[in-house]
């Protein structure tokens, strides 16, 4: 053993004084790098975790923004539709009424034009028959008196209105 | 001893026990001890500034620190599982120190700093100031006893003792014998080639002092120095971990 140098007090030394290594190294080494070590483990997996929760958010956000812009359009679209629809209303309102008016008007001149046309006529008969009367009475050389004229004026007119 | 004189290099000297330095009262301090004293405070000093102002975004000597230590307990993590802040801080010593104090070893002056004093017969004898801390089967059985008690009070802990001689017994009985004739090999071959290698190390450079082919065997040297301390860290920490395990049958066992 003296050979190969093992001497148990230089060994009890060694053990303290590896021992003594462990000791330092844990108070100046492990514990403050581990502790680091897992500090950073924890912020990242927080960091993870808040970037999670952002991204989360964010996403709910986004749909319900996205539902809200989809309300606004259909909200949009309706009052469009609607005020294209009170146009067309309108619109065909306006060419009722304006041919409404048309066809009055027309009606109107028609109606004008008939009793024009048949006062017209009526003056025409009442003429032509007292011309006849006056025409039958030369012919004949007869006088009548305005009684029978009369009377004679209304067969004739009565005749022309048959006849006619 | 002069294993040098054997294998026919005169004058040279290299022995296998660490040489006295000086007495601090009544411990005496080998050279591999003062070697070990100074791997410790380059550490000390180190970690005390790669910790001192921490940040959350670490850079300098700090990543370096993270990284490293970090590193070293994602492994240990992966072996022992929850309990790994328990066991860390004694394996990641073993490796940090025994890598720190391997490379250092390989520096110049190491071996070669020294004074010439006379043995009690009247021989010259160089004593060198700095020799590599593991070249002294002092320090390699003291780490290898720590891993030693390490394990076994972590699966007495884990099992119950109880427990633990079941699992030592394993299925059959008899086989306890050999468990732990295995067992008590573990902390003797740990030492050993530890020492081993890094005593060969030294003689080898020792003897190759010829240049770029000297060059050549440092560089070899720097790697075994790395494995050696990989391997004692973690040959500890997989039997540190079969000692340990089976916890769960057990419990359910019992359950």
């Amino acid at each position: 053993m003296g050979e190969l140098g093992i001497n148990p007090t230089y060994l009890a030394f060694q053990i303290i004084n590896f021992l003594l290594l462990v000791l330092l190294l844990h108070w100046l080494l492990y514990r403050p790098v581990l502790r680091m070590l897992d500090q950073r483990k924890e912020r990242i997996r927080a960091g993870q975790e808040a970037a999670e929760r952002a991204r989360t958010e964010a996403e709910e956000m986004r749909e319900q923004y996205e539902r809200q812009l989809e309300e606004s359009r259909a909200h949009a679209r309706k009052i469009m539709d609607d005020a294209a629809a009170a146009a067309e209303r309108l619109r065909e309102e306006g060419v009722a009424s304006a041919q409404q008016e048309a066809q009055r008007i027309l009606d109107r001149g028609r109606e004008e034009l008939r009793a024009e046309i048949e006062h017209a006529r009526r003056e025409l008969r009442q003429e032509v028959a007292v011309l006849s009367v006056s025409v039958a009475g030369k012919l004949i050389q007869e006088s009548l008196d305005t009684e029978k004229n009369r009377e004679l004026a209304a067969s004739i007119i009565s005749d022309l209105e048959e006849n006619s | 001893m002069d294993f040098l004189e054997i294998i026919g290099f005169k004058g040279l000297h290299i022995s296998l026990a660490a040489e006295p330095l000086f007495h601090l009262g009544p411990i005496t301090i080998t050279n591999t001890i003062f070697t070990a004293w100074i791997v410790m405070a380059l550490l000390a000093i180190a970690s005390f500034f790669a910790t001192r102002n921490m940040q959350l975004v670490p850079s300098g000597l700090q990543n370096f620190a993270e990284s490293i230590v970090g590193m070293l307990y994602d492994i240990v993590e992966g072996v022992v599982g929850e309990r790994a802040r328990i066991v860390f801080p004694i394996l990641a010593t073993f490796f940090i120190y025994i890598v720190v104090a391997n490379w250092m070893g390989l520096l110049p002056g190491f071996n070669s700093i020294g004074v010439w004093e006379h043995d009690a017969e009247g021989h010259e004898l160089f004593i060198p100031i700095f020799r590599a801390a593991n070249s002294d089967l002092n320090m390699t059985i003291g780490m290898a006893l720590i891993a030693f008690i390490l394990i076994h009070s972590a699966g007495v802990i884990v099992h119950k003792p109880w427990g633990y001689l079941k699992h030592l017994a394993g299925p059959l009985p008899i086989l306890i014998l050999i468990n732990v004739a295995i067992e008590a090999f573990v902390p003797v071959s740990l030492s050993v080639r530890l020492f081993g290698n890094i005593f060969a190390g030294e003689v080898l450079l020792l003897v190759m002092r010829v240049p770029l082919i000297g060059a050549a065997f440092m560089v070899l040297e720097v790697l075994f120095g790395l494995i050696q301390a990989l391997i004692f860290t973690m040959l500890s920490l997989i039997f540190l971990g079969l000692a340990m395990s089976g916890e769960h049958e057990h419990e359910e066992a019992h359950s």
